[in-house]
């Protein structure tokens, strides 16, 4: 079973004062990405170390939505004798969850809303090698197919499963609704178990420019109106985009933290069918409820700028 | 903040950097104001942040129970770097080296790195080995020598007896002689039936020998060294006998050179191309850099060049001080520097750039360049305990000195060279045993009078090497000493011995500065100290030192340069041994045994006037301002070029903060001047 990466994992290298070790990816004949000397703490029995801090930086690479690290297996070896042996093999699960009932979870899609556009890609994330898809349309007809999982993702192309799909359910727990709506963008993100989820914004946005331009003053001949004493030189582009989910309820509020704490969100045009990688520029996640909003509906609103700057000149 | 897509690539790998991690380039042309000189290239400090890619690149370097890794990221390892332009061309290359890393709740978040690029690499592949080593010249391979052998009939063939009785001993051979082999004499041929004896150890050395009616003089002329051909006999070059190998030899510094040239691509990945500007200063005489006495483990065996140069400078302190020696400077074009004069790199182009359109006319702010040059700032870093000990006493560096040039607004150069003597700032008197140390030489008759020429006014003290001397000769071999473990009395008398109180003095009998004709000089080199007392014994303490000084005596530029221009002194042929000597008098007393000054490492000479009329220039303006520079190339090829701006001309002296990440304005600095020939030549 794997063990989440943000919970603190401890080994114990033996009684000696000191131990030379290493820590190898993946297998005993892997890349080894770590040698330390690890000394005994003073009063302590035995020479203990600490290996999230390494194995994290091994699990969090900023991925695309083509890939999902959802686990991987780290060796660890020490020095006796001239020679290496393995001291322990753990995995590790990309759990930034913090939460201690995740711990024997093999669950890693937490969509906020069911309702998903017909044009909308469907992400699952999951360690199986194969996901059932059950489906039935609006004219009553049902069908099931099994989709390929790739790199710890099964993609579900609603519009692939039949013309009038009306329902889906992966893999007998997540059950969407497939709709027509008018909406434009989707948001696709990474969520606290490293799995990927997709969330329709059902409410409406706004998008802006934001300008830096760079003035610089130049000769001129003031005979000529048309020469510039100051010029334009340069215009330095970032595009924002304010985004609102439609109404929640309590639940779905809560899993809202996926998105907002999320570090790799990306922005599905479905107009333009064109992706965007965004930067999320909210700093506070409010965790709203009916009640702790003297019961009105709830709803979030995203700010976020487009990753890639642009420019004019 | 826009971002032109730029990589930078460390280890071979590519580095994750943020909105903040512009990789920013400063390029320096030389300081006006500063006679001695050599351009330096860029090196920037770097903050990257530490993404997952990143730590595992740095193999998670700051970790609190890191060990290295036989392979992988090392502190002593060069690790290269480059970074390309998104279409593909390389910008700039060198070395990186990791200054510290930034940790934050228990975990780290960036690492400051440097990246030494062009000559910042050079210099550092050949300063360090691969694995992390100090390099030495023993690092080289020595090219084939281009010279002309010297005359046979220069070579006094001698038995060891006669040499004896020519020397001006008496009675059967015994005892020691002292003396510098053939390594002094001939760098190819180190042969130990070859020696030469130098005027400068030995007071009563004649003006000739006489062998089989055949009258031999020294090569190069009365009162220089003789060599010693001992015919047929070979003797042992062990303790008790000869001391050749105490005697420092030299190697011809054309040589040294073309060696540096020749191994540069292979040590450093930097190939380095000396300009045949810099090889017509050096010219077809001979120059001789000294290099340190044979380690004991070599003596007694076939001693070979490589023995000789181990232990001596790296090649890139070698190449630094002789480019600051004679003025040179460097053109990088990525892969390939090249080292040239002044006045070459000046005249590479003559075309004359339009700053006009690129200039941000809002942030031009001018000051005149010799606001600050009221003092002249002779700063040499000291090293070692005597100059710690200088430092603690002194509050400054060792050879911290400031001339007061007594500069007053509006005074014309006229004014100044008539006004006040040249002064150096108020420095501490020493407590204790105060020496003016004084300079002579020798005159042509070998009579060994004194002629007092100047006084130093700075020495670099790094290690020092200890004789025993007994009895007016060297009995016993040198211990080799960092200065911080002498013991304390050897080293109170070399911290006595480092006279502060000596000031130079530009100026004529009459006590003012003459017609500013006078001479500007820099020098490095050995010098030994009178024998001190230790352990019972009297010892020798040798130090390499360097030394600046100014004058204006007549007598002082004819005896050094045989009435050439200084910058010509070392056209003369002359051997080391040649060179001035200088003796130190304890207060009040007699000179006392010569301290010898040899080695040619470096001597550079501008004139006097020159320095003065370009560092008094009212019309000599600095400007500073926003530049755009897209579509040009931006590095050390755009320094030295001219420009055309407001009705004058301008070189362009610094690039400050160049992003090549980023279409903004660069930081500028430009220094008026009145004519491009006129700037580049007396330049050097």
């Amino acid at each position: 079973m794997a063990t989440p990466i943000w919970q603190d994992y401890t080994l114990s290298l033996g009684t000696a004062d000191y131990y030379d070790y290493r820590i190898l990816l993946d297998s005993p004949t892997g890349e080894i990405i770590y040698n330390g000397r690890a000394r005994k703490r003073p009063g302590a029995v035995s020479v203990t170390i600490k290996l999230n801090g390494i194995c994290s930086n091994y699990m969090s690479n900023y991925t695309s939505i083509d890939k999902a690290v959802l686990e991987r297996t780290f060796v660890v070896q020490s020095l006796a004798g001239g020679s290496w042996t393995t001291v322990n093999t753990v995995t590790f699960s990309n759990d930034w969850s913090y939460d201690s009932d995740l711990l024997v979870s093999d669950i890693y899609s937490f969509p906020v809303s069911h309702i998903v556009d017909r044009r909308q890609l469907i992400l699952y994330a999951t360690m199986k090698s194969s996901v059932t898809v059950n489906w039935s349309a609006s004219d009553g007809t049902t069908g099931s197919t099994d989709v390929e999982v790739e790199n710890c993702i099964a993609y579900i192309d609603p519009s692939t499963l039949a013309e009038d799909v009306a329902e889906i359910t992966v893999d007998g727990r997540l059950h969407y609704t497939v709709t027509d709506s008018c909406r434009r963008y989707v948001l696709y993100y990474v969520n606290e178990r490293g799995g990927w989820d997709t969330l329709l914004m059902e409410g409406r946005h706004k998008e802006s420019d934001e300008l830096t331009r760079q003035v610089i003053s130049v000769e001129y001949d003031n005979r000529y109106n048309e020469d510039p004493g100051r010029r334009n030189s340069l215009n330095d582009i970032t595009h924002k985009v304010t985004l609102h989910t439609g109404w929640l309820d309590d639940a779905s509020s809560m899993l809202m933290r996926h998105l907002l704490n999320s570090h790799n969100v990306q922005l599905f045009d479905m107009e333009k069918n064109e992706w965007h990688p965004l930067i999320l520029t909210s700093t506070t996640t409010e965790y709203k409820t009916f009640e702790n909003l003297n019961r009105q509906a709830v709803f979030y609103t995203i700010e976020a700028e487009f990753s890639n700057t642009r420019i004019r000149k | 903040m826009t971002r032109n897509r730029i990589t930078l690539y460390i280890g071979g790998r590519s580095v994750d950097m943020d909105s903040q991690s512009f990789v920013l380039f400063n390029y320096t042309q030389d300081d006006l104001t500063n006679p001695a000189i050599v351009r330096n290239s860029y090196s920037q400090q770097l903050t990257i942040p530490a993404t997952p890619a990143n730590n595992d690149l740095f193999d998670h370097f700051g970790q609190l129970d890191r060990i290295t890794a036989e392979a992988g990221f090392g502190l002593l390892r060069k690790t290269p770097f480059s970074i390309f332009s998104e279409t593909g061309e390389l910008l700039e290359s060198g070395y990186v080296r990791m200054d510290g890393v930034t940790r934050e709740k228990g975990r780290n978040k960036s690492y400051k790195v440097t990246l030494f690029g062009d000559l910042g690499s050079l210099f550092y592949g050949y300063a360090f080995g691969v694995d992390g080593t100090p390099l030495s010249l023993g690092c080289l391979t020595i090219v084939d020598p281009e010279l002309t052998d010297y005359p046979p009939d220069t070579e006094i063939p001698l038995d060891l007896s006669e040499f004896w009785g020519a020397h001006g001993f008496t009675g059967e051979f015994s005892g020691i002689i002292n003396f510098a082999p053939t390594y002094a004499g001939y760098p190819e041929e180190f042969d130990a039936g070859k020696a030469i004896i130098s005027p400068n150890l030995y007071a009563n050395v004649p003006s000739s020998i006489y062998k089989d009616s055949t009258r031999y003089v020294p090569m190069g002329g009365i009162g220089q060294p003789y060599i010693i051909n001992f015919a047929g006999e070979k003797y042992d070059l062990e303790v008790g006998e000869f001391r050749a190998y105490l005697m420092r030899p030299v190697i011809n510094v054309n040589r040294l050179l073309r060696s540096i040239e020749y191994c540069s691509s292979e040590i450093t990945g930097k190939s380095l191309v000396i300009d045949g500007s810099v090889y017509s200063i050096v010219g077809e005489d001979v120059i001789w850099m000294t290099l340190p006495t044979i380690k004991p483990e070599y003596r007694g065996a076939s001693i070979t060049l490589e023995h000789l140069l181990e232990g001596t400078v790296s090649p890139a302190a070698f190449i630094i001080g002789f480019a600051k020696a004679f003025g040179l400077v460097f053109h990088t074009d990525h892969d390939t520097i090249t080292m040239m004069t002044r006045d070459a790199w000046y005249s590479r182009s003559s075309d004359v750039l339009d700053l006009t359109e690129r200039v941000d006319i809002g942030s031009i702010e001018l000051s005149p360049v010799f606001a600050d040059a009221h003092f002249f700032d002779f700063s040499i870093p000291g090293l070692g305990y005597g100059a710690e000990q200088k430092k603690k006493a002194s509050g400054r560096e060792l050879g911290s000195l400031l001339v007061d040039t007594g500069y007053i607004y509006n005074d014309t150069v006229e004014d100044v060279l008539d006004g006040t003597p040249f002064k150096v700032a108020d420095e501490p008197r020493l407590q204790s045993r105060s020496f003016i140390v004084s300079a002579f030489k020798t005159n042509n008759a070998g009579t060994g009078v004194e002629e007092e020429y100047l006084p130093q006014t700075s020495y670099e003290v790094v290690t020092a090497h200890m004789y025993k001397y007994e009895s007016g000769r060297i009995t016993e071999e040198a211990q080799d000493l960092p200065l911080d473990s002498m013991p304390s009395n050897i080293a109170q008398d070399m911290y006595n011995f480092l006279d502060w109180n000596t000031r130079p003095e530009l100026c004529g009998d009459d006590m003012k500065p003459q017609d500013g004709s006078g001479v500007l000089l820099y020098y490095n080199g050995f010098v030994n100290t009178p024998a001190v007392e230790y352990d019972g014994g009297d010892y020798i303490i040798d130090f390499p030192a360097k030394k600046y000084w100014l004058t204006v005596y007549d007598a002082v530029r004819i005896a050094l340069n045989d009435g050439m221009d200084c910058w010509d002194m070392r056209h003369s042929g002359r051997s080391v041994t040649a060179l001035p000597e200088f003796s130190y008098v304890a207060a009040g007393g007699t000179a006392a045994d010569s301290l010898r000054m040899d080695g040619g490492e470096g001597i550079y000479a501008r004139r006097w006037k020159k320095y003065i009329t370009d560092l008094y220039d009212q019309d000599t303006y600095r400007m500073t301002c926003r530049v755009n520079l897209r579509g040009m190339q931006v590095g050390q090829e755009l320094l030295g070029r001219f420009w055309w701006y407001g009705g004058s001309l301008w070189v362009l002296n610094r690039i400050n903060n160049h992003s090549l990440a980023t279409d903004d304005l660069t930081e500028c600095e430009f220094i008026r001047i009145k004519d491009t020939e006129d700037y580049t030549n007396g330049q050097q």
